[in-house]
């Protein structure tokens, strides 16, 4: 188990920042975020529209809050002039009182990052790098419909350790189509040699609108079966543990210490505001989106009525209702290897655990899918692989 | 419009149209609707006589309509045709045989391109059965394929009526149609009968208005029925005093002040309940009774029974509304109050056949925007016990323990199937896998012949009509009728699931195919219930003794593995998704089941 908590819980001045990137040069074959090409005038009018999103929308935020992590994700943000990336940061501390210790991740494509852009990046405050590598196969990757090969992840990787940076995340995939248990065993190895801090492997999720999806359908994608899958999870087990990672989140793996901050802030109930297009902010117990129109998000008029831009700006305003809220807790904070507390659970909403989700909590430990160990809930082994059936279950009934 | 009140007798026909399925019935009485200028082309929605979504989209009439039209004939006068529809479907034949009996002439429907099919003899059989005059129409004659010379010849050669001078029609494009409505009036005849005698009146149909109650449909043969009349039926032996009669406009009801010998129409009464007016019992003056009842009246019996349940069970009272109300429409069906084990709170509903059971399942589903869960289908059989009982056992769960049986009967039906001699052999195959024992073969022409096999009705209820067309590419076509019961080695074979008998899985099959079925069974389940955290058995079990076994495999991995940034709504409508999918599944203890599965037994064969 972890000794340091990655998050406090009592910290309630911290705030996230998220800011969307939302261009690449060529869309994968799975990819169903929002990002696509354009012309590269473009990328300075959506920063500059951006910049002033974050002026606007830090102040009625910024107030006795403190950023404790920014996240600049994508798309692919390291396909913008670094200059840019330079220029958010400083829209960012311009308003936003800023931590020195704040976690300040970049995600980057491997075929997108020459050394100057991790040194302009340094300088602009960023100290950690997200790379999205996905496979070391360079048959899968093409699969994938990856821009990179293994080797140009390599150069990056160099690269970016002699700018000096010493918090790396490496991005692995899952159940790519073609996958074996072979050729995952030799992905995971070239990237753990390497030394990484933190490595997160995700499934390929078949998305709706994809060509992936229309291959699955036509029946042409050979996705590896549940047993490969499986044991791709027992490969994955073995050599992380045997490298020195620790499991801290459902897709998540790190050294010591070197946990992203950020994105455990998403299942631990610490506010974020995202800047940007189709960005989700969870702030003051409510949720919302920006809009996922890019012409509307460029054609926004933040110029003297901010409530006008921003109520186009803002979508499926949701406020938490205490069973949201509940419902949270549970499947967001059960995806982390350390659970969730009975405690904290009392504290924030007044009530025992066991008088809400009692029955399911005793089902699943009594099966051995989740463990009891004091005070906490949390997965075993085997109740992590299958975690999407039980999480369902701690859905209220309205 | 002639004068209700003084209608001479000689101008009225009351007739019905039989035909085969798709021989195009209810487009000949659109089309004679619209030629009579009752309704105009305009008015006209396609087959005005099918009223029911269900019965327009599969093409069948199912609830009989009745309609009044007046035509004026090539002799000047005024002539009241009343058309009485009749059900399209063997499942319904006691409705169309009350029908005929309504009616006084028929007119038989031949297709100019398929000539006779099954339905069109057991129809024309029936109607010769009530003395019926028939009225030959060969219909379909702007097909290609069309051969009326053949057809003709086929209906004089095959029925024995006169068929030359046929009228040759297109129901469709109206061609011809005219001489139809002539020959109505020239071949068909007037009805008898006595406005003086005493009342008797043929209950053809009936219909539940909120407003009216029951309403009667009924061919007056003897007598006179007027509002204030006390009337009797004589079946039930419920009496009502008459708040109105009536006729059957198309689609409208118009009130007239009596109804007298020959005539057909309505009869309200504030009935509150449909099933004391039951379709061919005979409605009497009570102050002045006839001395019999029209004869041909039988109670309905149900042939086919099954579980309906709600696949919410929180809908199960919703469930009894809809049940009820369809009741009030439709006195063939019954239903009385079932619970399982697995399904929870339900009915057991019997009904004509199987088509009846899809048409109430789909009106269910649709009408009355029900999610249902429907066990297997099973028949009624008799159980002897060794106490010296018998008891009628429809629901296979409520079989007594083998100790207490003596023995068991199981109903037969006379099966008739009318094929073309190239899928002989496979129709023949088939019937002797469903246990067919073979009476005879006879031949209508070279080319076509009628098969006639005594079947188990409990072979015949799954799928026997899907599985005759497909082994006959659609040619083949087929009847039957209750023949009786006869002792049969009958088990039940019982589903297991985790260890754990499923009542609603379970059913009564003869011994010699109950390995077979039971081992079809297990396979199929195993394809139905999803992966689930355990490992999970399916067995098929006769009296504890395990006949086959198959494993569904427990799930080893469903991650929610993806980076949707900060995006949780989007995360939770995903999970919301999975509750949602186990939500349509039945649990049982820890497994659980999709309603799919309960359904996946009616199909064993289909493969």
């Amino acid at each position: 188990m972890l000794e340091k908590k990655i998050i406090d819980p009592t910290d309630v001045k911290q705030l996230e920042l998220y800011i969307h990137i939302p261009f690449c040069a060529r869309k994968c074959n799975y990819c169903d975020f929002l990002s696509f090409p354009v012309k590269e005038q473009d990328h300075a009018e959506y920063v500059e529209k951006l910049c002033r999103e974050i002026a606007l929308g830090a102040e009625p935020a910024s107030e006795n809050r403190e950023v404790s992590s920014v996240f600049i994700g994508g798309g692919t943000p390291s396909l913008i002039d670094p200059r840019h990336i330079v220029h958010i940061m400083d829209e960012v501390r311009d308003h936003f009182s800023v931590r020195k210790d704040a976690e300040i991740t970049i995600e980057c494509n491997p075929a997108s990052t020459l050394r100057y852009k991790f040194s302009l990046y340094k300088e602009a405050g960023i100290n950690r790098l997200s790379l999205g590598l996905q496979s070391a196969n360079d048959s899968e990757l093409r699969m994938l419909g990856r821009i990179h090969a293994f080797d140009d992840f390599l150069k990056c990787f160099q690269n970016a350790r002699m700018e000096g940076f010493s918090n790396i995340n490496v991005d692995l995939m899952n159940d790519i189509p073609g996958q074996t248990l072979k050729s995952w065993n030799e992905t995971l190895k070239h990237v753990l040699m390497l030394k990484p801090e933190h490595v997160s492997i995700y499934n390929l999720i078949v998305e709706e609108g994809t060509p992936f999806m229309k291959m699955y359908k036509d029946g042409t994608l050979a996705l590896p079966d549940e047993e490969t899958a499986s044991e791709i999870d027992e490969i994955t087990r073995v050599l992380t543990g045997k490298y020195g990672y620790n499991r801290y989140e459902v897709s998540n793996y790190a050294k010591p210490g070197y946990e992203c901050r950020h994105n455990y802030g998403y299942w631990s109930n610490v506010s974020y505001l995202g800047f940007g297009l189709g960005a989700a902010s969870y702030f003051s117990g409510k949720r919302w989106s920006n809009t996922r129109d890019f012409r509307r998000y460029m054609e926004l008029d933040f110029s003297d009525d901010m409530k006008a831009g921003f109520s186009l700006l803002r979508t499926d305003e949701q406020i938490l209702s205490k069973e949201d809220q509940m419902e949270e807790f549970m499947f967001l904070g059960l995806r982390r290897i350390e659970g969730i507390s009975e405690v904290e659970f009392k504290q924030r909403f007044q009530m025992d655990i066991m008088s809400v989700f009692g029955s399911e909590l005793e089902k699943y430990v009594s099966q051995g899918f989740i463990i009891h160990d004091g005070y906490r809930f949390r997965f075993s082994d085997r109740g992590m692989d299958v975690s999407n059936v039980i999480l369902s279950q701690f859905l209220i009934d309205r | 419009m002639a004068d209700i009140k003084n209608i001479d007798q000689s101008k009225i026909r009351n007739f019905c149209i039989i035909a085969h399925i798709d021989h195009g019935k209810s487009t000949l009485a659109d089309r004679i609707i619209e030629m009579t200028g009752t309704l105009t082309a305009r008015e006209m929605q396609s087959q005005v006589l099918d009223n029911m979504d269900i019965e327009r989209e599969r093409g069948i009439t199912i609830k009989s309509q009745t309609t009044r039209v007046i035509y004026t004939a090539k002799d000047g006068k005024e002539y009241i045709f009343n058309l009485i529809d009749t059900p399209g479907h063997v499942d319904f034949n006691y409705e169309v045989s009350r029908a005929l009996a309504a009616c006084d002439g028929a007119i038989l429907i031949v297709d100019a391109t398929q000539g006779i099919q099954a339905q069109t003899l057991a129809n024309t059989y029936l109607a010769l059965d009530h003395d019926l005059e028939i009225l030959p129409v060969i219909n379909k004659i702007d097909l290609p394929s069309a051969d009326p010379d053949r057809v003709a010849e086929e209906v004089e050669d095959v029925i024995g009526i006169e068929a030359m001078d046929a009228p040759r029609i297109s129901a469709k494009t109206g061609e011809n149609v005219a001489d139809v409505l002539e020959a109505i009036v020239q071949k068909l005849p007037a009805p008898e009968g006595s406005p003086e005698n005493p009342l008797q009146a043929l209950i053809f149909d009936s219909l539940y208005d909120n407003y009216r109650g029951v309403i009667i449909f009924c061919r007056v043969k003897e007598g006179t029925v007027k509002v204030g009349t006390r009337i009797r039926l004589m079946a039930s032996k419920a009496e009502f005093d008459v708040t109105e009669v009536g006729y059957f406009a198309p689609g409208r009801f118009i009130p007239c002040e009596e109804l007298t010998a020959g005539m057909v129409g309505y009869i309200t009464a504030s009935i509150k309940d449909i099933r004391e007016t039951r379709v061919g019992d005979t409605v009497t003056d009570a102050a002045r009774p006839a001395e019999k009842p029209l004869p041909g009246y039988k109670k309905v019996q149900s042939m086919v029974y099954c579980g309906i349940y709600p696949a919410d069970t929180m809908r199960y009272p919703d469930l009894r509304d809809a049940l009820e109300k369809l009741q009030l429409n439709d006195a063939a069906l019954q239903y009385e109050p079932e619970t399982s084990q697995a399904l929870g709170f339900g009915f057991r509903c019997g009904f004509l056949g199987l088509l009846h059971l899809d048409v109430v399942q789909e009106r269910l589903e649709r009408e009355y925007n029900l999610d249902l869960v429907t066990t297997a289908p099973s028949v009624v059989y008799h159980v002897y016990k060794t106490d010296g009982t018998m008891m009628e056992l429809s629901n296979p769960a409520n079989l007594p323990d083998p100790a207490e049986i003596d023995h068991m009967e199981e109903p037969i039906v006379e099966a008739e199937i009318m094929v073309t001699p190239e899928f002989m052999g496979s129709i023949m195959t088939l019937c002797q896998e469903r246990r067919g024992v073979y009476k005879s073969t006879e031949y209508i022409e070279a080319n076509r012949a009628i098969l006639k096999y005594d079947m188990p009705l409990n072979e015949i209820i799954y799928d026997f009509f899907d599985a005759i067309k497909s082994r006959s590419k659609g040619y083949a076509s087929f009847d039957y009728d209750l023949k009786g019961y006869q002792t049969s080695k009958m088990v039940k074979l019982d589903i297991l699931v985790n260890r754990q008998v499923i009542d609603a899985l379970s059913f009564i099959v003869h011994a010699d195919s109950a390995y077979e079925r039971g081992k079809k069974m297990c396979e199929k389940l195993k394809n139905e219930i999803p992966r689930q955290l355990f490992e999970i058995p399916i067995q098929a079990a006769i009296g504890g003794h395990i006949q086959a076994r198959e494993t569904v495999k427990a799930l080893r991995k469903d991650v929610l593995a993806k980076c949707y940034g900060g995006d949780i709504s989007r995360k939770k409508k995903l999970l919301e998704k999975q509750k949602e999918g186990k939500r349509r599944m039945r649990q049982f203890g820890n497994v659980e089941i999709p309603q799919s599965a309960f359904m996946s037994v009616l199909k064993l064969d289909s493969e």
